[in-house]
């Protein structure tokens, strides 16, 4: 990967397109636990694109690529879910769309709505992105013992969930 | 559910929903797209490679490539002639070593007629050219597929490019003109109006396949479809008319491919060279280089210190070095770097490139041993910013 940024901090377009191509499961899930469709979610990685292409000669070192490129896209993120609540704010918003089709994506879309809004984020900078608390503190301006926090807490929640379910599932089956 | 549980859920493969994959195709596509035409507009290495095949068009002769005359007998598309700057006598090599053929398959839907043109095809790149009859769209209005399919015996087949060529043509100057001579309109903010439907009043869509695992595509069955077209405009896509082209073909093609074993040291990278395969259009090379874990240090934007880890890659492979000592850098356009698959001790790297070369005039790979300061820098990089492995 390292020299696929450094292709493309010098200005060649291929190798930004395979090397954001590679990122685009990453950016997808973090994209998808900050918005809510997956309209948004489009619009919010192309913009991300542009960005990137548009400063990748600024970026120093080819090793924060990632964390770089992710902070641009949880901004773009959060300037259509600013754009969206100052338009009209809806608690409908906060669903997510039942209309997809994969069920890998169900399944994972229905992980996240599990998951505390305030935890996702998080959860999927450091399981997903592989970004640690610190670099997860500065990408998001809090303090890394509030992310240990959130990170915690989000484990704790999916455990508890998934032992719920997994009990369930358990006792469904000896009925069968 | 226990840590490394909530890990691998998190971690567990979904599908990116076409919508999000579409649009980022069509943002990634703009900007090649508007990275080829800035690049050409001020590039001075297309030229050069024309001066160094009229050196080596001899060569080809004396060793009998079965080329006595340069009359070119295949009718080149715009686009393929645009996009590969081609001289006579490098159409003509490609020719008849059949590494471009001609094609005449066509599908009408809707009124619109498709046809698959011409294609160029080595061991692991596949560029075609596709005629679109019946459909037009105005100066500066840029037509776009909403989704294109590429499979082979079933299994997807990357895109690595695929766009509605523009009928610019940038000559040695940088002056930039559409392909029947005349001066290219400009916007009011200065951007190059692209003219998508020719003279002849057709469009060419062009397309650029390789393997997600770098195998051939020669001899396999390759099946396209073009779905629904309609225009695109700040990468957002406007549906007109919706039908379907399919196409299936075998990519038959001749390997020209010169393949050297070796064992090479790429300078002091700890990277050793095994493997080199050069074809007129790709370059292919194997490394011995273990994988290796990298610890690094950073600062996060509040001046913290954070530590992370990367892996060690192989210098990035920039270009060739000719016998004749021309050094060709800046050439190298999309492919794939890295371990193929369980492997970890193999690097490789896959790579296409934007002219036609003649392998065996090639002597050396170039490697980055640091990276280029400026644009022409890395057009026409420095000795001593390379790793020149001769074999």
């Amino acid at each position: 990967m390292k020299n696929l940024v450094k292709y493309a901090r010098n200005g060649d377009a291929d190798a930004f397109a395979e090397l954001m191509q590679s990122q685009m499961q990453n950016m997808y899930k973090t994209a998808a636990a900050i918005l809510h469709n997956d309209e948004d979610i489009a619009d919010a990685v192309g913009d991300t694109l542009l960005a990137c292409w548009e400063k990748i000669g600024q970026l120093k070192k080819a090793e924060f690529f990632r964390t770089w490129m992710t902070k641009i896209l949880i901004n773009k993120c959060n300037d259509i879910l600013r754009r969206k609540r100052e338009l009209y704010y809806d608690e409908e918003m906060q669903e997510f769309p039942e209309d997809v089709q994969e069920y890998s994506k169900i399944e994972w879309m229905e992980m996240m709505k599990c998951l505390d809004e305030k935890y996702r984020l998080v959860m999927v900078l450091y399981y997903v992105d592989g970004l640690s608390a610190v670099e997860i503190s500065g990408m998001l301006d809090m303090p890394a013992s509030t992310v240990r926090t959130r990170l915690a807490r989000g484990r704790d929640q999916m455990a508890s969930i998934y032992q719920i379910g997994e009990k369930r599932r358990a006792v469904n089956g000896g009925r069968v | 559910m226990k840590k490394d549980r909530i890990a691998e859920r998190l971690q567990e493969t979904i599908v990116v929903p076409d919508i999000v994959q579409q649009r980022a195709d069509l943002v990634l596509a703009q900007i090649r797209k508007e990275s080829i035409a800035e690049r050409e507009g001020g590039k001075q290495m297309r030229y050069a490679g024309r001066r160094m095949w009229a050196a080596v068009a001899a060569a080809v002769l004396v060793l009998g490539l079965g080329t006595v005359a340069c009359a070119v007998y295949l009718h080149w598309s715009r686009g393929m002639e645009e996009w590969f700057d081609a001289t006579p006598e490098q159409k003509e090599y490609l020719e008849e070593t059949r590494i471009t053929v001609p094609m005449n398959d066509s599908v009408t839907q809707e009124g619109v007629t498709v046809t698959a043109q011409q294609r160029i095809v080595d061991a692991r790149f596949v560029y075609l050219s596709f005629r679109i009859d019946g459909y037009r769209v105005e100066d500066g209005i840029e037509p776009c597929f909403e989704y294109v399919d590429t499979t082979v015996n079933g299994e997807p087949v990357n895109i690595m490019g695929g766009h509605f060529f523009d009928n610019l043509h940038r000559d040695a100057d940088g002056n930039i003109t559409y392909t029947d001579g005349t001066t290219a309109k400009e916007t009011a903010d200065g951007s190059i109006i692209g003219k998508y439907v020719g003279e002849d009043g057709s469009m060419e869509y062009l397309m650029t396949l390789m393997t997600a695992d770098g195998r051939s595509l020669i001899g396999q069955p390759l099946h396209i479809e073009f779905r629904n077209l309609g225009i695109v405009s700040k990468a957002a896509y406007t549906p007109d008319i919706e039908a379907a082209w399919t196409f299936d073909f075998t990519l038959e093609a001749s390997e020209q491919v010169r393949s050297i074993e070796l064992s090479q040291p790429v300078g002091d990278s700890g990277a050793t060279i095994t493997k080199v395969e050069i074809s007129p259009i790709s370059l292919y090379a194997e490394f011995d280089f273990p994988m290796q874990t990298v610890p690094i240090e950073g600062i996060d934007q509040n001046g913290n210190t954070i530590q992370s880890t990367t892996f060690a890659e192989v210098p990035g492979l920039v270009g060739v070095r000719l016998k004749d000592g021309t050094r060709l850098t800046g050439i190298m356009q999309g492919g794939s770097d890295g371990y193929d698959g369980d492997d970890q001790d193999t690097y490789i790297v896959s790579r296409g490139i934007d002219r036609i070369i003649d392998p065996a005039e090639v002597d050396a790979l170039l490697f980055m041993k640091e990276g280029a300061e400026t644009n022409e820098e890395y057009y026409n990089m420095p000795e001593e910013k390379l790793y020149i492995v001769t074999f």
